[in-house]
């Protein structure tokens, strides 16, 4: 069984993308409307460096991950029982799920992108090679109130996110785990953590004025590892901004339904996580 | 199409020469231009040449410093590094050879009419002729300065970049690479340039060469036999005594000529044709031979299709030496008497007695001075010729050699010409000829306006060429040219640089003042025209489709002055300080290779008070004394949880084998406060008598501690762990009644901590009456082993062993004795097997197997063909022991097993009657932290060794056998992460082998550090130096041996690597370190701090000298740290000067350059800074505020 994963903020590359705008005049057309610039030029040239911020980013994968995945769906029609995204791919998939129409998706991700970009002074790194049961214990010992893990990646990957300068504390405490690796990650906000509830209340008014409508394909959340329902759709995309990434959850949820195969649009971030994610320890 | 290939482009840089015409003027004057090394370059040099005298092993002892005359360029160490990308680091840390490649093949390719846009992407061939020096390498000379800079100076160092830098440049995309073939490289190249070309490998392509003499000193260890006596080059001449060094570069540029002749290609001279081949075996390799010469010249005049009576001019290779010139006369007669018995027509010659020999470059040099002949259609003179060398008789023969200019008058057909070049090697190779005459009739020029384009990469550059223009017309270098045709080569072939000008023009003359106007005003208004227009998109650097411009009249390549230059010092000096910076004394010390742990005495803890807030777990197994002791022991509230109980009322029962119960345990670890849990369940009080109680006990006792260690780490627990053990472990040697299954626990409670440094573990084994003393170990913060006897504290201290007592039977190994070798064909067991077979042959060796060989009837046809397969690398193992003359049994049985190992066991016994001797080598090794092992994994590395150990001791009850060697592991006193289940089964080998010593039969156990050529450390690719370093086979052979001739019970085998970066994690163990190990350990840490201060002071001195001018801000303020910034940068890539806001990358930085310049940037700074910041950062201003952030922020730390 086929689940189609899509990949969230950061695998944003200049040149992503160049050959599909032509392919789908149309959409581009409806994204440059809802947009006010062209994603074209966004995507492949970036002439002002643009893609390194959220505010760009986020409406720039989201679009080239829709693209993609449509192709993908043409191109294997039937194949796919599943769809699942990571933090921003999730609308992705709830476009592909059917949820969200392709200008409301990118409506609600531009928007999205806005209010999280406007919480700064804060910080992510990523830490490999540990579970995240120790980094959450490693952070206790540290007595930080403001770094939390944000991203339950992999079996031992995950992100920590928070106040800026406590995140550089809290690096080096995990750094000294055995075999623990920190490396900083450029963004400017502390996202999935409590630190975002300000974002998170506002986009919560603003997903009020929308309406979800029943997938045709399900659609498993990455903060739940649950199946997404449209009826509390709103609240849990609002509290996604605040509350942490279970990745390894969704994945284990989407084996445990019988999903064998994952597939992925615009790169291979997830598809390494995936096989990164083994359930052991997890019962 | 014809197989012609067309000269469209040249570049040629010689002493005294920088282009064809003046190459010309030195060959048409008979001038030679050898002289004595400049002066300046000899200065440079001379330090460094004593230095490699003084510090080679056998030193020379020479005082003075002679070099050879020759013909040497003025300079070799400048570049115009921004022409070519680089940056002023890069373009110092790249061979001068290969910064006279690129410039030699630019110009030839701005020769031709090509620029940079209009090379991109092209389908353009690169070849080069090279090859590595003797003596001193450029990449040696740096390396000898700053060992460190290998790694970034290896791209601007091996040969192959000599071509492929110039492909990636330039974007090209056809063939590129480096021919080796010694002289005659770059002959060679054009060979296979022109091959490439028909056979369309490339639509284009360059061909070229460099070479300098490095260091061309004069000393009989260097001479390799060809030098020239004074450095003239006196080929044909009576006085001739060998080859002048020649220094310089040239390039080629061809075509096809029916290409060239479409794209409107300038063309320089047609290649008719070539041919190499190779001496084959003479006399000697570097002897070389007429025949081989003549029949090389008849394959290249067939190839062109020529008549050889037609030529009237040879380039030979002519060295000058007294073997080489009679040879290649002698040659070049029989091929010409093949065809015509005509004498005296053809002259000979050639450019080495003008500017030396070029080694490799000395090909496409000749073929260029061949071109100059056509080209001028003059014969010139042989320069330093005055008599004929005797042993040629030109009289009889074809040659002649002209001793003045003179015209060379072709009525009968196209002037044809060949060039020979022969390599060292016995590699040849001749190439014809011919000059172009073009026969094209192109209407009247058209009148008009013209855009003429001149672009530089810096405006100094950009001058320059405006005079170097303005000269060149002044010389009547444009007499007879069309402004169109100059205008269009000015469009295509020089306008792809920064800094550019555009003119619009009308004729030569107009050019040429409008230069000289740019040179003394502003430059003025270019107008409205449609070219004005064209102009000013140009200017402001959009790409202009030149083909555009082009009218009906299509224009030609016309030669046109080449690119000037703006070259600055890439050299690293020698320093003159080296003597004083150099230490050539290095210390040798030498540790011992065995160690040993042992019990001793140490300090009782004091009585304690329960300490506020401790909140005690403790797991017991109601069949033991656990629950007694623990109460005896007074720890307070104690929650105590018994095995089959319900851990909460109503709850399932608590079973050590149920991960349930763990993960409940954890929960209320979490959620209840707990401080200290006390795992007492392996309290048994005698040992188990047989394997089924083994097995009962290790899934109790240590399966209940993996997963109660597993369940805590999964729920992040922060806890004090007390594992209990009731005497299982062996405080005197030779204590047979101790429980010595349980002390693999031990082993497993050193890895936790390890893993998951939020569990604390303190292993206590004790005797029952140390219940008083208990409570002070539960409470306490140390961690580790210790042993409670009554009043008795013991702790493991590791001890050096600096001689084993050969105080045992020093032959341990009987004729005709049965020795059994568990593990027996992995390689570790089969070193030992052979280092057994070889010191008694006599014996019958059994291995056991877990995969055992193929029926031996088999063996022949599987070792039939040649196979790496784990079958045939065993027989072959099993064949060469039984060379060695012992019988050998390969007996297929799973140690981890009972049933199998103890049928094996039997099957040998009732066969081979008493085994008289066993090595227990089988093991798996370790393989993932605690957190990730699941149970079958876990237990199955665990049995291999402890129910193995366990069963082989009850087997051989009845007859023990004379010995009995573990093969232990450093895991069982030092384990890494994820050596839990191996330390605990290794544990318990080093506690049974303590346990049984002085008994019948000698047991020892062997603590293996990693082995470095073999087993189980070298196929995971772990069998690097740690803190021990690795064990060469025969040195741990030779602790097998000597443990084997004393009565020891075991030895730890492994030299401590105290000199390496890791040693400090010998003391992060629980373990003591015995005063001698200490003070070296400590000893060791300090001097590895001071050489690093050290080398940190080194480098912030270094990077406070550098001086860099910032720029990039209007009110040109920077802060402090953006300027100490700048100077890490600016250490890296060399720059005078850099923009706040350069980007990294742009600047010429790559991953490998960002560790160093962020180390630096870390070092000089004192913070934490490292390639991920950098990476993310990458402006100077970036950067700074980072580091003022970071600085701050260790200082709010602080």
């Amino acid at each position: 069984m086929h689940c189609l994963l899509f990949p969230g903020q950061g695998v944003q590359r200049r040149g992503m993308g160049a050959e599909l705008f032509g392919r789908f005049p149309e959409a581009t057309a409806l994204a440059d409307e809802v947009l006010g610039y062209s994603i074209e030029q966004l995507c492949t040239r970036d002439p002002d460096r643009r893609l390194r911020d959220t505010r760009h980013a986020q409406p720039a994968v989201f679009f080239v991950n829709a693209l993609l995945g449509q192709q993908q769906l043409t191109e294997h029609p039937g194949r796919y029982r599943y769809f699942a995204g990571h933090s921003l791919g999730e609308y992705n998939a709830l476009v592909a799920g059917g949820v969200l129409d392709l200008a409301t998706g990118l409506r609600l991700v531009k928007r999205r992108a806005e209010l999280m970009a406007e919480i700064t002074g804060g910080g992510m790194s990523a830490v490999q090679g540990v579970p995240a049961a120790f980094v959450r214990r490693a952070l206790a010992e540290t007595g930080l109130g403001k770094v939390f893990v944000a991203n339950l990646n992999a079996d031992t990957q995950t992100t920590i996110a928070g106040d800026r300068a406590e995140i550089a504390v809290a690096a080096k405490a995990i750094g000294a785990l055995p075999g623990a690796r920190v490396t900083p990650i450029n963004v400017s906000g502390p996202f999935h953590t409590p630190l975002m509830d300000p974002a998170a209340q506002r986009f919560r008014a603003v997903l009020a004025e929308y309406r979800f409508a029943e997938p045709h394909t399900p659609v498993v959340s990455s903060i739940t590892g649950e199946l997404f329902d449209p009826a509390s759709g709103p609240d849990l995309l609002a509290r996604q901004l605040s509350a942490p990434v279970e990745w390894t959850r969704a994945v284990s949820a989407l084996r445990a339904a019988g999903v064998t195969d994952f597939d992925e649009v615009n790169g291979q971030t997830l598809s390494s996580l995936v096989r990164g994610t083994t359930g052991r320890w997890v019962r | 199409m014809s197989k012609d290939i067309a000269i469209v482009g040249l570049s040629v840089d010689v002493p005294g020469a920088r282009d064809l015409d003046a190459f010309w003027q030195i060959i048409s004057s008979g001038t030679s231009v050898h002289r004595p090394f400049p002066q300046d370059r000899r200065h440079k040099l001379d330090e460094y040449i004593r230095y490699l005298r003084a510090t080679s092993v056998e030193p020379v002892p020479d005082p003075d410093i002679d070099y050879h005359n020759g013909c040497f360029l003025d300079t070799v160490d400048t570049f115009d590094y921004a022409a070519f990308g680089m940056n002023p680091r890069q373009a110092t840390l790249t061979d001068p050879h290969h910064r006279m490649v690129l410039r030699a093949m630019v110009l030839a390719f701005e020769d031709a009419g090509y620029s940079a846009d209009r090379l991109r992407g092209s389908r353009t061939g690169v070849f080069v002729g090279f090859a590595v020096n003797p003596g001193s390498t450029y990449l040696d000379y740096l390396c000898r300065i700053d060992p460190t800079i290998s790694q970034q100076a290896i791209t601007g160092n091996i040969p192959t970049m000599l071509a492929n830098r110039i492909s990636h440049l330039m974007d090209l995309r056809g063939p590129s690479l480096v021919v080796d073939s010694a002289c005659s490289a770059t002959l060679v190249a054009v060979h296979q340039a022109k091959n490439a070309l028909l056979a369309g490998d490339c639509d284009m392509a360059v061909v070229g060469g460099a070479r300098i003499v490095f260091a061309p000193v004069k000393h009989p260890h260097s001479a390799i036999g060809i030098e020239s006596s004074d450095g003239v080059t006196r080929t044909f001449d009576e006085a001739a005594d060998g080859t002048g060094f020649g220094e310089g570069s040239g390039a080629v540029v061809l075509k096809r000529l029916e290409r060239a002749v479409a794209d409107g290609d300038q063309v320089y001279a047609v290649i008719k044709g070539s041919a190499v081949n190779h001496d084959g075996n003479t006399e000697g390799i570097t002897t070389p031979d007429s025949d081989s010469q003549s029949e090389l010249l008849l394959s290249a005049w067939r190839n062109a299709d020529i008549d050889p009576r037609t030529l009237g001019y040879l380039e030979a290779h002519g060295t000058a030496t007294r073997v080489g010139d009679p040879i290649e006369h002698e040659g070049i007669k029989r091929a010409f008497a093949q065809h015509t018995s005509d004498k005296g027509f053809c002259a000979v010659g050639t450019v080495k007695a003008n500017v030396g020999h070029l080694f490799e470059g000395s090909g496409v040099i000749g073929l260029i001075k061949a071109v100059a002949v056509l080209r001028n259609r003059m014969i010139p003179p042989q320069a330093n010729f005055t008599n004929p060398n005797p042993k040629l008789d030109f009289a009889s023969g074809p040659l002649y050699v002209s001793t003045s200019l003179s015209p060379w008058d072709s009525p009968e057909g196209p002037r044809r010409c060949g060039v020979s070049a022969f390599g060292l090697g016995g590699t040849n190779a001749h190439v014809v000829v011919e000059e172009y005459i073009d026969t094209t009739v192109r209407p009247c020029a058209p009148q008009g306006e013209f855009l003429f384009t001149l672009s530089a990469a810096t405006p100094r550059s950009l001058t320059w060429l405006v005079e170097r223009y303005i000269r060149f017309i002044d010389g009547a270098g444009l007499e007879g040219a069309d402004i169109a045709d100059v205008c269009y080569t000015s469009q295509v072939s020089r306008s792809s640089h920064r800094h550019r000008i555009a003119l619009v023009v009308t004729d030569v003359a107009n050019l040429r003042g409008q230069l000289a106007d740019l040179l003394t005003t502003e430059p003025g208004p270019l107008g409205d025209g449609p070219l004005a227009v064209e102009a000013k998109s140009y200017l402001r650097g959009a790409p202009v489709d030149w083909e555009r411009l082009v009218g009906d009249h299509r224009p030609r390549v016309v030669r046109l002055p080449g690119y000037a230059f703006d070259e600055t010092l890439a050299w690293m000096q020698f320093p003159e300080t080296w003597r004083e910076q150099m230490s050539l004394t290095t210390v040798d010390e030498r540790h011992p290779v065995t160690h040993d742990v042992e019990f001793q005495p140490t300090a009782a803890l004091p009585e304690t008070e329960i300490p506020v807030g401790a909140s005690v777990v403790a797991l017991v197994d109601p069949d033991t004394e656990a629950e007694a002791f623990l109460a005896a022991a007074e720890l307070g509230e104690v929650r105590v949880l018994r095995l089959g109980e319900p851990i909460e009322p109503g709850g399932d029962p608590f079973t050590a084998d149920s991960t349930a119960s763990f993960e409940h345990i954890a929960r209320l670890v979490g959620e209840g406060g707990v401080t200290h849990i006390v795992h007492a369940l392996a309290f048994e009080q005698a040992p188990a008598t047989d394997v089924d109680e083994v097995e009962r006990r290790t899934g109790k006792n240590l399966h209940s501690l993996f997963l109660l260690s597993k369940a805590l780490m999964a729920a992040g627990a922060k806890v004090d762990l007390t594992v209990l053990t009731r005497t299982a472990l062996s405080v005197e040697e030779g204590d047979g009644t101790v429980v010595t299954e349980n002390s693999a626990l031990v082993g497993f409670g050193k890895v936790i901590g390890r893993e998951y440094p939020y569990i604390k573990v303190k292993h206590v084994d004790v005797d029952l009456a140390a219940a008083s003393a208990l409570r002070a170990e539960v409470f306490s913060d140390q961690h580790g082993l210790f042993l409670l006897r009554g009043e008795q504290r013991m702790r493991e201290v590791f001890v050096e062993v600096t001689e084993v007592a050969a105080d045992g039977p020093q032959t341990y190994l009987k004729p005709g004795g049965t020795y059994l070798i568990t593990g027996g064909t992995g390689a570790l067991g089969l070193a030992v097997a052979k280092s057994f077979a070889t010191k008694q042959p006599d014996i019958t060796l059994v291995l056991l197997s877990r995969s055992g060989v193929p029926p031996r009837e088999q063996w022949d046809e599987l070792l039939a063909t040649p196979t790496d397969s784990a079958a045939a690398v065993r027989i072959r193992a099993v064949r060469e022991l039984e060379e060695l003359g012992a019988a050998v049994v390969v007996s297929k049985a799973d140690a981890g097993d009972p049933a199998s190992l103890t049928e094996a066991v039997t099957a040998i016994q009732r066969e081979h009657g008493r085994i008289d001797g066993i090595v227990h080598a089988a093991g798996l090794p370790g393989g993932s932290t605690v957190m990730f092992r699941e149970l079958d994994e876990f237990d199955a590395v665990v049995r291999v060794k402890l129910h193995a150990a366990f069963l082989l001791d009850q087997l051989t009850a009845a007859d023990r056998p004379d010995f009995l060697v573990h093969f232990s592991s450093v895991a069982s006193v030092f384990p890494a992460p994820g050596q839990a289940d191996y330390a605990a089964g290794n544990y318990y080998l080093d506690n049974l082998a303590r346990s049984q010593a002085g008994g019948p039969c000698h047991v020892i156990a062997l603590d293996w550090v990693a082995w470095k050529e073999i087993g189980m450390a070298v196929d995971h690719g772990t069998n690097g130096d740690t803190m021990f370093k690795a064990l060469p086979t025969a040195a741990a052979l030779d602790v097998l041996d000597a443990g084997l001739r004393s009565r020891r019970s075991r030895l730890f085998a492994g030299e401590l690597h105290y000199r390496g970066e890791l040693i400090h994690l010998l003391r992060s163990y629980d373990v003591t370190l015995s005063p001698e190990i200490g003070t070296k350990v400590e000893h060791e840490m300090q001097a590895l701090e001071a050489r690093l201060l050290k080398e940190q002071e080194k480098t912030k001195v270094t990077i406070a000298a550098v001086q860099v001018e910032l720029t990039g801000r209007a009110d040109g303020e920077y802060s402090e740290v953006e300027r100490s910034v700048a100077q890490c940068l600016a250490l890296a890539f060399g720059y005078p000067a850099l923009d706040v806001e350069a980007d990294f990358f742009d600047l010429g930085g790559d991953s490998i350059m960002a560790a160093s310049v962020a180390g630096n940037i870390a070092v000089y700074h004192d913070v934490q800074y490292d390639v991920a910041d950098l990476l993310a950062d990458r402006t100077i201003a970036e950067i700074a505020y980072h580091v003022e952030d970071l600085a701050e922020f260790a200082a709010d730390a602080a």
